[in-house]
């Protein structure tokens, strides 16, 4: 029996088109799609891609609960054994999408999932009950992370046996293990062996996260400096320093001394993650300016610093992004700048 | 720092404690399909949020 299995797919790999279609709602048509035909391949006699949902990016983002509601209503009548989405490699909002969509298949459709993506996307982070299988961070590794899900999707739906090192997935921090002592005695010895110094090994394996010290109230705004930044992609005008529209390493600084608002011909918008048109138009959108000026004039903030800060915060590793944040606060810090808003798009 | 965002699950992940949301990722400081005025309102009522919350002890998600 050819099992059959649904395909979750962005407007971009589901061929609708780029950014100017990221708002489309949830649809589902008929058959494998853009990448859901390699799948469709692989997956051989035993199992079929028989349809495609597509969901625009920003659609998802913007709208997070009434699109979960949506491609549920969507995939509840397909009668699907499984689905399938991304994979989204290390885009933010796709894989967002892919695991808030996921799971929710998961948990209340009854349906298991295999998503695929980057370590480092959001997205994995989101991901819950569901396989995330590992992927490259770009689309150029589409071929691998194709071939490592359909291998990981025909073996659930034989329901042999899964490990994640040898299918390529993320850890759930579940694993099927016979023991002969029950959880109540192995707990008992692990804290044992705790107590005692003594190594011992956990069964459910913490994801370690970097804890952020809680800053300090801003007691009085009236008499602080309050700075801009955004990860929006703003440059200079016609981007002197040639700043990347992703993958960042560095940040740019725009000297707003002076000015009552942004304008487009004061600055430039460049990144690759989203449709600039808005932010372009109006850079206020990314860094109010505007806006800022107008508390600083009712004594609601103290001064405007005349320096804004912006990266282009799409494909930038966690690493990076440490550093440019650093770098960007070291500044702060020497300025005498007590708060920032930062703006995310 | 107060972060303005409309993709809030990402934002809590990534550490950010005062966290106001928003109006699309395309406009986050804006209205994308308003008049002007409105365009600005929505700008200086969310800056205003953003001044707000940094004085609060963090509760979650405000609203602009």
């Amino acid at each position: 029996m050819t099992r059959r299995v649904v395909h979750y797919l962005n407007q971009f790999f589901g061929q609708v088109g780029g950014e100017e279609f990221a708002h489309e709602p949830p649809s589902v048509r008929e058959g494998p799609v853009g990448p859901g035909v390699l799948l469709d391949s692989l997956l051989g006699d035993d199992a079929e891609v028989f349809a495609t949902v597509v969901v625009g990016d920003n659609h998802a983002a913007d709208k997070p609960e009434e699109t979960v509601d949506t491609v549920l209503r969507l995939i509840g009548p397909l009668e699907a054994d499984l689905v399938v989405a991304g994979p989204a490699f290390n885009s933010g909002r796709y894989g967002v999408s892919c695991a808030s969509a996921g799971t929710a298949v998961a948990d209340q459709l009854g349906i298991p999932v295999v998503t695929g993506m980057y370590d480092e996307n959001p997205g994995v982070d989101a991901a819950s009950g569901i396989f995330v299988v590992r992927t490259g961070d770009r689309a150029t590794g589409m071929r691998a992370a194709i071939q490592h899900m359909a291998s990981l999707v025909l073996k659930l739906l034989a329901g042999d046996p899964v490990d994640p090192a040898a299918d390529h997935y993320l850890p759930r921090g579940r694993v099927n293990v016979r023991d002969r002592r029950t959880a109540a005695e192995r707990s008992v010895d692990m804290l044992l062996a705790k107590m005692a110094d003594r190594p011992f090994e956990t069964e459910i394996p913490h994801r370690v996260i970097q804890p952020i010290p809680m800053p300090s109230l801003l007691t009085d705004p009236s008499q602080a400096r309050i700075a801009l930044v955004t990860d929006g992609g703003i440059v200079e005008k016609g981007n002197p320093r040639h700043l990347p529209s992703g993958r960042s390493t560095t940040f740019s600084v725009i000297d707003i001394g002076g000015l009552e608002s942004l304008t487009s011909d004061d600055v430039d918008v460049v990144h690759h993650g989203y449709d600039t048109t808005h932010t372009s138009a109006n850079p206020n959108r990314l860094l109010p300016v505007d806006a800022a000026r107008r508390l600083e004039r009712e004594g609601v903030i103290g001064t405007l610093h005349e320096k804004a800060y912006s990266t282009a915060g799409v494909s930038t590793t966690i690493t990076d992004a440490r550093r440019i944040g650093r770098g960007i606060a070291r500044e702060f810090v020497n300025d005498g700048v007590l708060a920032v808003i930062l703006t995310s798009t | 720092m107060a972060h303005v965002c409309t993709m809030i699950p990402v934002a809590r992940a990534s550490g950010s404690r005062w966290i106001v949301e928003g109006h699309g990722v395309l406009h986050p400081l804006g209205r994308g399909d308003g008049s002007t005025d409105e365009d600005e309102a929505v700008r200086l009522r969310t800056v205003r949020s953003a001044i707000d919350v940094l004085s609060r002890a963090p509760e979650g998600v405000s609203g602009s």
